[in-house]
């Protein structure tokens, strides 16, 4: 009888467990057909419903069989409702239909088995579903930043940067040098270059130097992947192709990239591009590459810090003194994986890489190379990179550019002597805060010149409110120690985030900047 | 001292029985109130696909009988949530008002089974003496799922977006003027 009562106990106690799964949401409002498409791929395995609802609350509802058709039409089974949500058809009929005057989306779907719990019990769900994937799509800020951002000309945004200061400096201790080519020649008079924060960052920045080489007729002065300063002259026509088709895309810096969207299984995956051109061993040659990343790199990076969640700050703060996990971030884990692009010789041995970092501002950069056969390979990360130009050309010969300090700072249209100084001194840093602009005029150049910004600081990302609860700790180690399983298992979701993200960011759909100062 | 013979017994319980089946129809018939745990559909149902009325809002620190707040109706653009209660009256609930709260969207498969609770006496005319242990049980284990009724499948509404709540309303547009609160309508099974 005791036992009898132990195990019914324990029959009962057990009854009452459940089964935690990864909660998600199962009705989500979309303002963007587009999004409730996201939504129907991402769970393409169910069944999803969409309703419309128009301005004054009457809707539309389709059965899981609806399909996008274009902008403006979605084919499916459908009823229509009235303002109180009642059937105002007797039936579901297929057609095509019009979305016009439609102004919210929403689907649903039904909780699938891993969600249900056993005796009901206690499930609660978190409001951000399969983590940034949609928490990025529904707030950009939460996933972008943009170090500090630099133009030569001061109405240009964040769309049209010409060059990103120290992007992998996001700890105090990762603080270092990094200097990006400008686009454009710079004439005496002219020597000002805007400085802006336009993220969700505090910008600590060390140095800010001008470095110039005056321009010479029919050559251009280029910035080495190892920081040396090369004169060149155009060299022989070059021949990209990928799996045998060319790409005309590289053919001009016009700002018509080519890029690919990533594998859908595996964000890691390799692609080769074939570089052909007729070689004289007698001259040295070098490529010139116009590149920058695609959003893959963002989207990984504020993955992480959603992931750390509200620890975020202690995390950091510990990563900052230690150099397993500075290495780590910077050239193991992921980063091993996705690496950078590489060039390799007709043997497969590396030649050299272009790494520069961040999806904004264009980066120009030339790796010379030694004796080549006319025959490379470029090897990169599917849909990680973005590529305008590629061209070789012929190194005629090494210079070294003059170091032009800043002599004046502008912010709010005042003079700001003392961040003159800040600017100056090896020891101190100028803080910029999200929304703040500078003009920055430098010591004077003698005459028409390729210019080059050299920037040292480091910045700290804000902790966005979304990343205010206890993160994914589990989906965070799972990462750390199975860093190449991890980049496939976010493949789908990248996926989603690349279909709709990479429209709107790289489209300038959105007229304005994404962030402004102080916002959450 | 009474007597009780089997024959005795034996009619009681059928008539007991039979009020109590009558009685447990009844209460299936009778129109709900409008806002009622009843009209969230079923974990895993699929009438979730479909599924028009609104979630319900719970205070998860009121009473287990008296922790609802109402039906979520709508959500305006700078966050405030306008519910109808049980009694059919609509509210507003401003973001520090609501944001205690949790947002619940489906209820458990196995239901709260409350009438489980007043008719376990009733065991007495199957079980016989062993109704002494199978009434407690089956107390506990209607405690347990009114315990998991009232806990699962919610949102803290402090997690959620604005967007986010107004997934969950029953009428994202806006309130109708024609909608009338606490109409009597009969219950919607899912």
């Amino acid at each position: 009888m005791k036992n009898l009562i132990t195990y019914t106990a324990l029959l009962l106690f057990l009854s009452g467990c459940t089964i935690w799964q990864h909660p998600t949401l199962t009705r989500k409002a979309h303002t963007d057909l587009d999004l409730a498409g996201t939504e129907q791929l991402l769970h393409a395995q169910e069944e999803v419903t969409l309703q419309g609802y128009y301005a004054d609350g009457s809707s539309v509802l389709f059965q899981p069989d609806w399909r996008i058709i274009n902008d403006s039409t979605i084919y499916g089974s459908v009823s229509f409702l009235n303002a109180l949500g009642k059937p105002s058809t007797q039936s579901y009929e297929t057609r095509e239909l019009s979305i016009e005057g439609i102004e919210l989306w929403r689907t649903s779907r039904r909780l699938n088995s891993k969600e249900r719990a056993v005796f009901g019990g206690t499930i609660l769900m978190a409001s951000v579903d399969i983590g940034v994937g949609i928490a990025c799509l529904i707030n950009p800020k939460t996933c972008f930043g943009s170090c500090p951002t630099f133009y030569q000309n001061e109405d240009d945004h964040l769309f049209l940067s010409d060059a990103e200061g120290f992007t992998n400096a996001i700890l105090p201790t990762l603080e270092h040098r990094d200097i990006d080519a400008l686009p454009n020649v710079m004439m005496p008079g002219e020597e000002r270059i805007t400085m802006k924060n336009e993220a969700l960052e505090t910008h600590n920045i060390n140095e800010v130097v001008l470095m110039a080489v005056p321009k010479k007729p029919g050559s251009e002065v280029m910035h080495t992947v190892d920081d040396r300063f090369l004169r060149v002259v155009p060299g022989p026509a070059v021949r990209v192709s990928l799996d045998g088709e060319p790409l005309e895309q590289m053919s001009d810096r016009d700002g018509v990239e080519w890029f690919e969207l990533a594998n859908s299984q595996d964000l890691a995956a390799k692609r080769q591009l074939q570089i052909t051109f007729d070689a004289d061993q007698d001259k040295q040659y070098g490529i010139k590459l116009v590149y920058r990343q695609t959003l893959m790199s963002t989207f990984l990076f504020y993955g992480t810090l959603e992931m750390m969640g509200g620890d975020y700050g202690r995390r950091m703060a510990i990563m900052n003194h230690s150099d397993a996990q500075k290495h780590w971030l910077l050239e193991g884990g992921i980063m091993q994986h996705l690496g950078p692009i590489e060039i390799k010789n007709t043997r497969g041995a590396t030649l050299g890489a272009f790494e520069e970092t961040g999806p904004i501002a264009m980066n120009t950069q030339l790796l010379p190379l030694d004796v080549v056969d006319g025959a490379l390979t470029l090897e990169l990360t599917q849909g990680l990179w973005r590529i305008d130009a590629l061209e070789i050309v012929e190194i005629t010969e090494e210079v070294q550019p003059t170091q032009h300090r800043v002599t004046r700072v502008v912010r709010d249209q005042i003079d700001r002597p003392e961040e003159v100084s800040q600017l100056r001194d090896t020891e101190e840093h100028l803080v910029s805060m999200p929304g703040d602009s500078r003009a920055l005029h430098f010591e004077p150049i003698s005459a028409p010149s390729h210019v080059f910004l050299a920037s040292k600081g480091f910045y700290l990302e804000w902790t966005r409110t979304e990343w205010n609860d206890p993160g994914r700790p589990k989906e965070l180690r799972s990462m750390l120690l199975r860093p190449r399983q991890y980049l496939r298992d976010q493949a789908p979701i990248y996926k989603a985030y690349e279909a709709e993200m990479e429209a709107k960011f790289w489209d300038a759909r959105i007229q304005q900047p994404i962030l402004t100062s102080h916002e959450k | 001292m009474l007597v009780f013979n089997n024959l005795y017994l034996q009619a009681m319980k059928n008539n007991i029985l039979r009020i109590a089946t009558a009685a447990l129809l009844l209460v299936g018939c009778a129109p709900t109130q409008e806002v009622s745990w009843w009209n969230l559909p079923k974990a895993g149902h699929e009438r979730m696909l479909d599924f028009q009325r609104g979630a319900l809002i719970v205070d998860p620190h009121g009473s287990a009988l008296k922790n609802m707040v109402g039906e979520l109706l709508y959500v305006s653009p700078d966050g405030v949530v306008t519910v109808e209660n049980k009694e059919g009256n609509i509210a507003t609930l401003r973001p520090r008002e609501y944001y205690p709260y949790k947002l619940h969207i489906a209820r458990p498969s196995a239901t709260t089974a409350g009438w489980s609770a007043t008719t376990a006496p009733l065991l007495v005319f199957t079980h016989g003496w062993f109704v002494a242990l199978t009434a407690p049980l089956s107390w506990v284990t209607s405690g347990m799922n009114l315990y998991s009724e009232r806990h699962a499948y919610g949102l803290y509404m402090n997690e959620l977006s604005i967007e986010q709540i107004r997934a969950q309303c029953r009428f994202p547009m806006g309130v109708p003027e024609e909608y009338t609160p606490g109409a009597q309508t009969s219950r919607q099974e899912y």
